[in-house]
């Protein structure tokens, strides 16, 4: 039911652990030093009213993160800026840029988020129409 | 190569994520993310542990080796069910081999945003100096 990127994020996420081990992480799930399309991991949890979307950005600024919704998409970009201690004075920008396609329309007015510690949460509501309904059952 | 030297990753703790997202006491481990820099005065090393506060960082140094850990709150919503999982937010843990003229009595660190940033001075004998030739 659920499309695009969600079938093969644990292929990504088993090579980015393959890359790592190897000391060369150019698929990055954390975002040194190449960010992608596929960054920032993300967990998606759900209950009758919401859905929560967890990511890890470290060293991303909350005033950098942009968050879009539109139906059931959601869109988010951010930066993080590196200084690196061998030149101090060229700060690098990686950007991240991702779209996911949620299991249903979301109220895109009734969005919140929050960052702390480079930990991104996302809470959105689900509007009625896409509320689970309990259809009671008659014995007749 | 310099990195090359420090790191020496616990590579058995390295997990393998199963796209189950949960039960956060029961992870192993996971090894951060680093860049390793080398300037004149210090070794830098630069690791992603979203999540870990100043409170849950824990450096600790031996002769040999420095080890790096940190500690997070699980990422679990009571009341939800999780539908996908790209991550696990387990707890971080990574161990690099010191070079000897690493200063350990005066290494430093500090968290922003979850990246932890550790400072290894060298000792001053091996700090990088111009010699200044004079003429005559």
């Amino acid at each position: 039911m659920y499309t695009n990127n969600w079938g093969y994020s644990s292929l990504l996420n088993d090579v980015a652990s393959i890359l790592d081990q190897i000391g060369r992480s150019s698929v990055s799930r954390s975002g040194v030093p190449f960010l992608g399309n596929s960054t920032p991991a993300l967990n998606i949890w759900e209950n009758d009213d919401a859905l929560v979307l967890t990511g890890e950005i470290p060293g991303v600024d909350a005033e950098s993160i942009d968050i879009s919704v539109m139906g059931d998409t959601l869109t988010l970009t951010g930066k993080r800026q590196f200084s690196s201690p061998q030149d101090k004075e060229t700060p690098t920008t990686m950007e991240f840029n991702r779209s996911i396609q949620l299991p249903y329309r979301v109220d895109a007015d009734r969005t919140e988020a929050r960052t702390r510690d480079g930990v991104l949460t996302i809470v959105l509501k689900r509007p009625d129409s896409e509320k689970p309904r309990k259809i009671s059952v008659k014995d007749s | 190569m310099l990195s090359k030297a420090l790191a020496k990753t616990n590579e058995h703790k390295m997990m393998k994520p199963s796209g189950d997202g949960g039960d956060h006491a029961q992870q192993p481990p996971r090894a951060p993310a680093v860049a390793i820099f080398n300037t004149d005065q210090a070794i830098v090393v630069v690791a992603d542990m979203p999540g870990v506060t100043q409170e849950h960082v824990e450096i600790t140094t031996d002769s040999e080796t420095l080890t790096l850990k940190g500690t997070v709150a699980p990422d679990t919503h009571k009341g939800f069910r999780l539908l996908h999982s790209e991550y696990k937010a387990a707890n971080f843990e990574r161990s690099f081999t010191i070079p000897t003229d690493i200063d350990t009595q005066h290494v430093e660190a500090s968290v922003k945003n979850g990246v932890v940033t550790l400072t290894l001075p060298k000792n001053k004998a091996v700090q990088f100096r111009r010699i200044k030739v004079t003429s005559g």
